[in-house]
């Protein structure tokens, strides 16, 4: 099955198919039976990126430094508090773009937890064909053959699984009836939040490539949120790094691998495990745990855990700064003239 | 790249299914439901009592309101009665058999209102935002401050007697455990992801409700409001008992076993029948709910 993709695709290539300006969401802390709290967890704080269209770009981070928000911002399964969410040139609930409704008509998502994000109550054919019978008034007959053909693209076989539930089914399966779902509304964007990570490496394979196959097939664009750094550099075009709300670093997979600019990026890749006996991993850069994003550092949010730490660092917040080539950090010493007494003293190594 | 599972579905799972209808859950429910010998004995069992109640006309030996001073508190097996007869000479088949039909009547008519208020209500009040819940959790809170027979005969009392009112009695003291399980039930589902998941399809709410939340709140629901049945069932004759419900000389089970008990001594076996008939009606009830608790819980084998 061919999509075509002109019929949608109202920006041309050279518009990016999603633009995400300064997102926040700051959630209520949970506050005594008394007297609301007044404090706020910051767990998106002010995010930026653009997908292009076709690409996959990879999300990484910690746990708990906002992805899995970001992820939902972005569907509006939870209101942002500020920022703008622009789909193909078409702001999100902005005047003249498109309705929420629409948005969610063309990005889906798939979720970590396969068996909770199925409802245990259906057939899988009812589960596929929930969103197009309900959202685009399909008749049920047509839906449940549709759902077939999906079943199919996802490599199960229809006449096996159709009239199983979901507790009948692997892991891995039960993943497969997840992306089946999330193609069924013909979206042109995925968001995979952690969509691979709770299944065993074989089946992960399986799954990414899958993945890969469909991209290709239908010619979607992926947001792929992962905490696993092997696999969003085998999957993804662009890489974004997250910490405690905000991203840090941006670029493209290659230059991210290859020139972590960003300290905390640059302690990531250190803690990844080498497959090469003689390139031992050393100890990690990171110790502890992230900070409490209810009362974040003042200033870079990284601070705390930084071993180039200065005074600059508490006072100022660093901004996203393209050091070269659409590579972008948020460091104080990538920036001549910060104040930081290593600043433009170490060079991302671009020429 | 091969695929691993697929190359073995064939062999694991056989094919049950080529090209059948689509099925849904609650045909699946329903097999599973005719494929349990204990439910349906007692499903037949209870509709024996339900029928015997309808045609009671044709299935009492006698009329029910017409005693005889000559044939008091005959034992079981007297020739022409039974099941023996009351302490005015009136055949005990005849009222059971009568009694049927107010006793089932008080049995099941404020359960099936109390869970048609009271799961509405559950399900507003789990779905709704803070404000909405709030509303509706401390309201049903208030009736948890009395004992459920106590609250039962105060609205009897304010209200009077008479079946109709203690139905609506009854109605009300069911309605807030009802709401409560409704809403305990509604909250757990709204959080989890496939809910979400249908809300990221851009589904209408309502679609959500009856789609993703409804079925799995209904079986819970269902099972608890079959086991008030019996309840029911036991506290309409209590009420009964203490000149609330029925009045005399109509026959209801919980009025007749108040009027036999002072031939406890005299004929045991007589004033333990109508005791029995509402004994073996709520065990129906709680075992149909046991099994509708098993069929609806698909994961269990069947």
């Amino acid at each position: 099955m061919n999509v075509p993709l002109s019929s949608d695709d109202r920006g041309g290539t050279a518009q990016p198919l999603l633009i995400v300006r300064d997102l926040k969401k700051h959630f209520p802390a949970k506050g005594s039976f008394w007297r609301l709290s007044r404090d706020k967890v910051q767990a998106v704080d002010g995010v930026s990126f653009s997908v292009a269209k076709g690409q996959t770009v990879g999300v990484v981070g910690e746990s708990g430094c906002g992805k899995s928000t970001t992820a939902r911002l972005l569907l509006h399964l939870i209101e942002p508090d500020a920022g703008e969410v622009i789909f193909d040139g078409e702001g999100v609930g902005a005047p003249g773009g498109i309705g929420v409704r629409d948005l969610r008509l063309q990005m889906q998502m798939v979720f970590q937890d396969s068996y909770s994000s199925l409802n245990p109550r259906a057939t899988i054919a009812d589960i596929i064909a929930f969103g197009p019978r309900m959202a685009k008034r399909v008749p049920s007959r047509q839906a449940h053959d549709r759902a077939g053909g999906l079943l199919e693209q996802v490599g199960l076989q229809p006449s096996l699984f159709a009239r199983r539930y979901p507790h009948e089914l692997s892991g891995g399966q039960r993943q497969r009836i997840n992306i089946a779902r999330a193609l069924a509304l013909e979206p042109r964007m995925l968001i995979l939040d952690e969509a691979v990570s709770a299944l065993d490496k074989s089946v992960e394979a399986q799954i990414l490539n899958l993945l890969a196959d469909l991209r290709r097939d239908l010619g979607l664009t992926y947001l792929f949120i992962s905490h696993d750094l092997n696999v969003v550099r085998h999957v993804s075009d662009r890489v974004v790094v997250m910490y405690l709300g905000r991203i840090v670093e941006a670029g493209d997979v290659g230059a991210i691998f290859r020139r972590p600019s960003h300290p905390y990026t640059q302690a990531l890749l250190r803690a990844m495990p080498s497959m090469d006996p003689d390139r031992r991993t050393e100890a990690s850069l990171l110790t502890g745990d992230p900070p409490n994003p209810i009362n974040p550092p003042s200033g870079c949010r990284f601070r705390t855990r930084c071993a180039f730490a200065e005074e600059v660092c508490a006072r100022v917040s660093p901004a996203l700064d393209d050091i070269a080539g659409g590579h972008q950090v948020a460091c104080h010493m990538m920036v001549p003239g910060s104040g930081h007494s290593r600043a433009g003293t170490i060079c991302a190594g671009h020429d | 790249m091969a695929d691993v599972s697929t190359i073995l579905q064939p062999i694991i799972l056989p094919d049950t299914s080529a090209g059948a209808e689509p099925r849904s859950y609650w045909s699946t429910v329903g097999e599973r439901l005719v494929h349990d010998r204990i439910t349906l004995a007692v499903g037949a069992m209870l509709l024996c009592v339900i029928l015997l109640a309808i045609f009671a006309p044709w299935a009492a030996t006698h009329d029910p309101l017409q005693g005889s001073v000559l044939r008091r508190l005959k034992p079981v097996g007297t020739p022409g009665f039974f099941l023996g007869t009351d302490e005015i000479g009136r055949d005990i088949w005849s009222r059971l058999v009568y009694g049927g039909r107010l006793s089932l009547i008080c049995g099941v008519t404020p359960v099936a209102l109390a869970t048609l208020i009271g799961g509405t209500l559950g399900l507003v009040a789990g779905i709704g935002g803070r404000v909405v819940n709030m509303a509706i959790m401390r309201v049903v809170d208030v009736f948890y401050a009395f004992p459920s027979v106590l609250l039962a005969i105060a609205i009897c009392g304010v209200i009077g007697a008479g079946i109709g009112n203690t139905m609506l009695s009854l109605m009300i003291v069911f309605t807030p455990p009802i709401v409560r399980v409704t809403e305990s039930l509604t909250a757990q589902v709204k959080n989890r992801d496939f809910v979400e998941a249908a809300r990221a399809s851009a589904a209408p709410l309502h679609a959500i409700i009856r789609h993703q939340i409804l079925p799995n709140v209904l079986g819970g629901m269902l099972v608890y409001a079959t086991s008030l049945v019996g309840i029911s069932i036991i506290l309409s004759a209590g009420l009964s008992f203490l000149g609330l419900g029925v009045t005399p000389p109509n026959p209801e089970w919980g009025l007749m076993l108040n009027a036999l008990r002072q031939a406890i001594f005299v004929n045991p076996i007589v004033a333990a029948l109508p005791g029995l008939a509402i004994v073996l009606t709520s065990l129906c009830f709680n075992l149909l709910s046991d099994g509708l608790r098993s069929a609806m819980d698909i994961k269990l084998p069947s």
